[in-house]
């Protein structure tokens, strides 16, 4: 089991400094700051942290006993080691072989140091002392048999003679090469039971051999036998370093957590794989299923009322403008097999959250709108405009008349907060109409999901084209008055400057108008129509049609 | 019992050391003066920094606050403070897109040296940043269709060639490099067809055969070989008086177009 354990250790320390020696041919000084790289070296931190448990343990004394009923030393030990060389393997790989900072050369020369300290006490050190141990038993032996050889010389000192030449130092050094045993039978063993000066001189070399490699070793023993205080002051010096090492990660900010903070840093791309399968449930869920059917519907019921009730233009207050039949769209109320009561029914199933964006939501918005103006004013019908009294008192726009879904809808909630908001398109508040004749003219049809575009470019071009509402040219004057839509909402055109409702205008309206505000550009005075809130009502036009 | 009491005694002894090593300590810190670089808290930092800034921002080199924010890192707010108004930068087609790019540190590294100016050009993050401004709360508005629409096209196809990521080519090269187009527009538009980020130089590109009498199929000759100065100059000095301009091999040698064959260097202008 032991056995075991320092060869799979020995493994991980030689790996842990391969995986250390790696900068001399890699460098990924962005690693260690990257969400792997950090991940790496947060479990190495942690890791770092289990051995700590060994030496708590070990050292408080009244914690030891609470502690081994449930781990034993041994398998706290286990724990101190393994965690104790994988940590330091996973937070070299956290650098990224970056070894610039002062602080950073400095964390993990210690994490090198603790450990190789560790594996020196814990395999090299008992090796000392099993060697210490085997050579002693030996010296034993030795010197035992060496008295018994000295015992049998004393009996019989005629044989010693022949060692009294190499009395002197030099003698003792060279005794060896004289001295010969039994020279007649040299053939046979020699049996260093046997008295013979031989012997003697032998065993006193050997003895001489050992006596000074138990020294050595002890000498070896007693340097590294300070190692487990080195072990612990090194490991504590480097676990300060790595406190300071992790506040200065949080201090100077870390590059993979960001994301979650601000806008500055990567997403991962996994949430970008996350975000198309949301996509794919969203297209598959009966809400969006539920919704997409409701619009269509609505749409249909609507566009019917739309075409039916759409008439030519006629000309209301000297203005020329396309009008709606509101009577007859008046007759529809109450009827729950007319278009109008179908259309109605039909926004109560769609949920605003599923429509999904896009041009179908557009379209869908501003149909709302539409119909709402239509409806407000044709069930107080007759009314000459939407602002009446019997409307409102005074605020038609911020009146909740339209429900979708569950919830109730203002006229300019549908402008402001949605379609505004949702679309950056100006051309949508010439879209929006509030069933008034100096609004911009309409064909039969409702707008949809594939023709909006072209739609909008009609109706501004229609409107700017328009010199009863839309855009005048005085020519005396040099003046151009323009719709007071453009006024009303400034902002959406260009910077807002007359300069750019002027360009707005210049880009829509007729050639021949383009062509006179080109020729003029430099003196041109802009002045606004007076916005008629008149329903653009068939029956107000005025008698002379 | 000797050995305990030894060992007691020895304790003791590391105790002693200590106790008056951060008295020691203390005692050294209070008698410093509060100006000395000791107990200044740059010389702290400095021991986490991994290496020096660029020369540009050498003055910012002892107030890491300047650009350092804590978690959060490096903010771009932090670098818009001096890097606003780069008019020069902001009008030229190829760097105008710093105009609304809003992230500074993907490209813009520093700590790499004094002598390193700090720019890498990463196209690969320029096309994150791209997708994350199109991302938005309202999965209705049109950035985030948009969004969705690019993913689902850049990673369900292959990129073009191996040398370029699919995410890449969801970026309009001509947005910056318009005016890069050596080959007069005539290979269309897409650059990343066959250009990777990193450079444009083609690996797998390999020129004809210096045999080839085909070259004007790429080269194009200079404004004077469409005039008279191709007839009256060109073609004499070259002892090739009928050459047509489309014939290059004519008169030039691979070597350089300035080495005019059986002429030698030649370089009017």
């Amino acid at each position: 089991m032991k056995e075991r354990e320092r060869a799979v250790v020995t493994g991980l320390v030689v790996l842990m400094l391969i995986v250390w020696l790696g900068f001399v041919f890699h460098q990924s000084p962005r690693f260690a700051g990257s969400f792997w790289g950090g991940m790496l070296g947060l479990s190495g931190a942690v890791l770092m942290l289990v051995p700590l448990a060994y030496l708590i343990v070990k050292r408080i004394k009244w914690l030891k006993p609470r502690v081994t009923k449930y781990v034993s030393m041994r398998t706290l030990l286990a724990w101190h080691i393994y965690a104790g060389i994988l940590g330091p393997i996973l937070v070299l790989l956290h650098t990224g072989h970056k070894f610039n900072s002062l602080l950073g050369m400095t964390l993990t020369t210690m994490t090198l140091i603790v450990v190789i300290s560790g594996f020196i006490g814990r395999y090299l050190m008992n090796r000392f002392s099993t060697e210490i141990r085997e050579k002693k038993s030996l010296l034993k032996k030795l010197q035992f048999e060496y008295q018994q050889v000295a015992d049998q010389l004393v009996g019989a000192p005629q044989v010693g003679t022949v060692l009294l030449p190499f009395r002197g130092i030099l003698g003792q050094l060279t005794a060896s090469f004289f001295i010969r045993d039994f020279p007649d039978d040299a053939t046979g063993p020699v049996n260093v039971t046997v008295a013979s000066p031989y012997t003697m001189l032998r065993l006193s070399e050997s003895i001489a051999d050992i006596e000074y490699a138990i020294k050595t070793h002890e000498t070896f023993k007693k340097w590294f036998g300070k190692w487990l205080k080195f072990h612990i002051i090194v490991s504590v010096i480097l676990y300060l370093l790595m406190a300071l090492h992790i506040w200065a990660a949080i201090h100077f900010g870390i590059r993979w957590i960001t994301p979650f903070y601000s806008s500055t840093s990567y997403y991962s791309s996994t949430l970008e794989t996350g975000t198309k399968s949301q996509l794919r449930s969203f297209e598959n869920s009966p809400q969006r299923q539920n919704s997409l059917a409701a619009v269509e519907k609505f749409s249909l019921h609507f566009g019917k009322i739309f075409k039916q009730h759409w008439r030519e233009s006629v000309v209301i207050h000297g203005i020329r403008t396309t009008v709606f039949d509101y009577a007859g769209i008046a007759k529809e109320i109450g009827n729950p097999e007319s278009n109008y009561s179908q259309a109605i029914q039909a926004l109560q199933q769609v949920d605003p959250e599923y429509l999904g964006g896009g041009n179908l939501e557009k379209a869908f918005w501003i149909n709302v709108y539409n119909f709402g103006a239509m409806k407000m004013a044709s069930e107080k019908y007759p009314v000459t405009s939407i602002t009446d009294p019997k409307i409102s008192d005074g605020n038609p726009w911020k009146k909740k008349e339209i429900r979708i879904g569950n919830g109730q809808y203002s006229l300019v909630q549908v402008e402001k907060e949605i379609l505004l908001k949702k679309f950056d398109d100006p051309r949508i508040v010439f879209a929006v109409s509030c069933a008034a004749v100096s609004c911009p003219d309409r064909t039969d049809e409702i707008f949809s999901a594939e023709k909006i575009d072209q739609q909008l470019e009609d109706i501004v071009k229609g409107l700017l084209s328009n010199s009863t509402k839309g855009l005048a040219i005085g020519k005396q004057q040099k003046t151009i008055m323009l719709t007071w839509i453009l006024k009303a909402d400034k902002r959406l055109f260009g910077d807002g400057s007359d300069d750019g409702l002027i360009d707005f205008a210049r880009y829509y309206t007729t050639d021949e108008n383009r062509n006179w505000i080109d020729a003029n550009r430099g003196d041109i005075k802009l002045e606004f129509f007076k916005h008629d809130w008149g329903l653009n009502d068939i029956a107000l036009a005025d008698k002379e049609n | 019992m000797m050995k305990a009491k030894k060992k007691k005694k020895k304790w003791t002894l590391t105790r002693i050391l200590l106790i008056a090593g951060s008295i020691c300590f203390v005692v050294l810190w209070m008698m410093t003066p509060s100006e000395s670089a000791f107990k200044q808290s740059i010389t702290w930092q400095k021991m986490t920094e991994p290496g020096s800034l660029s020369a540009a921002h050498q003055q910012l080199k002892n107030n890491c606050a300047a650009c350092h924010t804590p978690v959060q890192g490096v903010k771009t707010s932090n670098c818009i403070v001096c890097h606003a108004n780069n008019e020069s930068l902001l009008q030229r087609q190829p760097t105008a897109f710093h105009a609304s790019i809003s992230s500074c540190v993907e490209c813009h590294l520093e700590h790499q040296g004094i002598d390193k100016r700090p720019t890498k050009m990463d196209h690969e993050a320029l096309a994150t940043i791209g997708l994350r401004q199109l991302n938005s709360e309202s999965k209705e508005s049109e950035n985030y269709i948009l969004r969705e629409e690019l993913i689902a096209h850049f990673s369900d196809r292959a990129a073009p060639h191996a040398r370029i990521t699919s995410k890449e080519t969801t970026l309009n090269c001509l947005a910056c490099h318009a005016n890069d187009d050596r080959h007069l527009k005539l290979f269309g538009q897409d650059c990343a067809q066959c250009h990777a980020t990193d450079k444009w130089t083609i690996p797998e590109y390999r020129h004809p055969s210096a045999a080839s009498m085909d070259c004007a199929q790429c080269h194009q000759a200079p404004p004077s070989h469409y005039m008279k100065h191709f007839k009256m100059i060109s073609a004499r000095v070259a002892g090739k008086p009928h050459a047509r301009v489309d014939q290059c091999f004519q008169c030039h040698q691979t070597t350089s177009w300035n080495d005019i064959l059986g002429t030698g260097w030649y370089k009017h202008h």
